[in-house]
């Protein structure tokens, strides 16, 4: 567990931090360096108690009406708990998952069949983005018709997760990825408000050809990242953060 | 909050009738606009409840929480919807906060009072940011833009000023 963060650049992660305007990926560098250094999460503590305390007496009451619709919306929305158990129990069981994952190629067209069923309409005949093999394990994560996608953004700029409920299950995949040598690998993370939960390792093939699938970590609600990790991957994230969402 | 947690509606209930006025404070002052501000503070309230199983009361009050996320909301809907030419034109018309009961106007008085007294002691260009920062409700970008100075500078005011700050505003209540 290292970080490079320099007195500098916390201290200006703890001005946004209190000014709620912290970047996913600032958040991620920020949860880093509170991970490593106590001191760190007590100054963000006290940054952030003293903002509060100077909005607070600037209380304004909203409309009566308000607090109907408040607690109607809430009686509809399911609490969290179960998505924050799956993604630490997914966490718990990496080695094991990494052990039996299932490789693939990249499927540029399955991909985009993620964030929406493609239909190619060549004269009277529709052709339909599907896998040649429905046994495939990433092709049934990305095909799935309650697929959702995210792409990555940062240092490492193609690499996009899809996840499905139904399946249980998130996919990365990537091309023109940054080749590592074997001491090295690649660590994808799920961070929320309790700091990062590992869901996996993955390693770009020869030609820089990511496509991996991770069983049981639900990355709706938390902050994407990658990290490059020693072989074997880490209990918490190395900076820099090279990708995130 | 612990019965929150546990999905207890009507302790949630009692938890927006605690909240209800800071948070729509922290997000009016950013926004401007009622009728935004309360759909933003809906949105708020419908988030703690969601994630209410990652509140850590080691880590920070309700209150506290309640209002990094409401201004955090509140700035992110600015990115989103507003441009900043609309922005100064309706902080041009702000008005004080409207405070509706004799309790909240008592505990504010004394809550601002003692801001005041804190904010006085910091030096001019630090006081000057954190009041636009948190008093205001602008955004750091926008600071810097009318401020004309870089925005680590900016940052490094806020730093600076909030860490002077923390001795002298203690812990919510």
């Amino acid at each position: 567990m290292t970080s490079d963060t320099s007195p500098d650049r916390i201290d200006e992660l703890i001005a946004l931090a209190a000014l709620g305007e912290l970047s996913d990926a600032e958040q991620l560098e920020l949860d880093v360096a509170v991970r490593n250094d106590p001191d760190v999460a007590a100054d963000v503590a006290q940054a952030i108690e003293t903002a509060a305390a100077l909005q607070r007496p600037h209380a304004e009451r909203p409309s009566d009406g308000l607090r109907g619709s408040v607690l109607a919306a809430i009686s509809s929305t399911p609490q969290e708990h179960a998505s924050i158990a799956a993604a630490s129990a997914a966490a718990d069981r990496v080695v094991s998952l990494e052990s039996q994952r299932a490789r693939g190629r990249l499927r540029p067209a399955l991909l985009a069949a993620a964030a929406a069923v493609v239909l190619f309409a060549v004269g009277a005949v529709v052709l339909v983005a599907t896998s040649d093999d429905p046994r495939d394990p990433i092709a049934a994560v990305i095909e799935s018709p309650d697929a959702v996608s995210r792409t990555l953004a940062g240092e490492i700029d193609d690499l996009t997760v899809v996840y499905s409920a139904s399946q249980q299950a998130l996919v990365v995949e990537g091309d023109g990825v940054p080749v590592l040598d074997d001491t090295a690998t690649y660590q994808l993370w799920l961070v929320g408000d309790d700091g990062p939960i590992s869901v996996g390792t993955f390693r770009p093939d020869p030609d820089g050809r990511v496509s991996e699938r991770f069983g049981g970590a639900d990355p709706s609600g938390f902050v994407l990242g990658v990290t490059e990790e020693p072989a074997g991957g880490s209990e918490s994230p190395t900076l820099p953060i090279l990708a995130s969402a | 909050m612990q019965r929150v947690q546990h999905g207890d509606e009507a302790a949630f209930a009692a938890l927006y009738d605690e909240l209800a006025g800071v948070v729509f404070g922290a997000v009016k002052r950013v926004l401007r606009d009622p009728a935004m501000s309360e759909e933003v503070t809906q949105e708020v309230f419908v988030e703690l409840w969601r994630t209410a199983a990652r509140f850590d009361p080691d880590r920070a009050s309700v209150s506290t929480w309640a209002v990094t996320m409401a201004r955090r909301r509140a700035v992110d809907r600015v990115r989103r919807e507003q441009s900043q030419r609309d922005r100064i034109e309706r902080s041009a018309t702000l008005r004080p906060a409207q405070v509706d009961s004799p309790h909240d106007a008592v505990v504010s008085s004394i809550e601002s009072e003692r801001v005041s007294r804190a904010l006085a002691e910091l030096p001019d260009e630090q006081r000057v940011v954190i009041e636009m920062a948190f008093i205001e409700g602008v955004s750091h970008v926008d600071i810097a833009g009318r401020l004309d100075v870089p925005l680590g500078t900016v940052k490094g005011r806020v730093r600076l000023g909030l860490k002077k700050l923390g001795g002298k505003l203690g812990a919510a209540p």
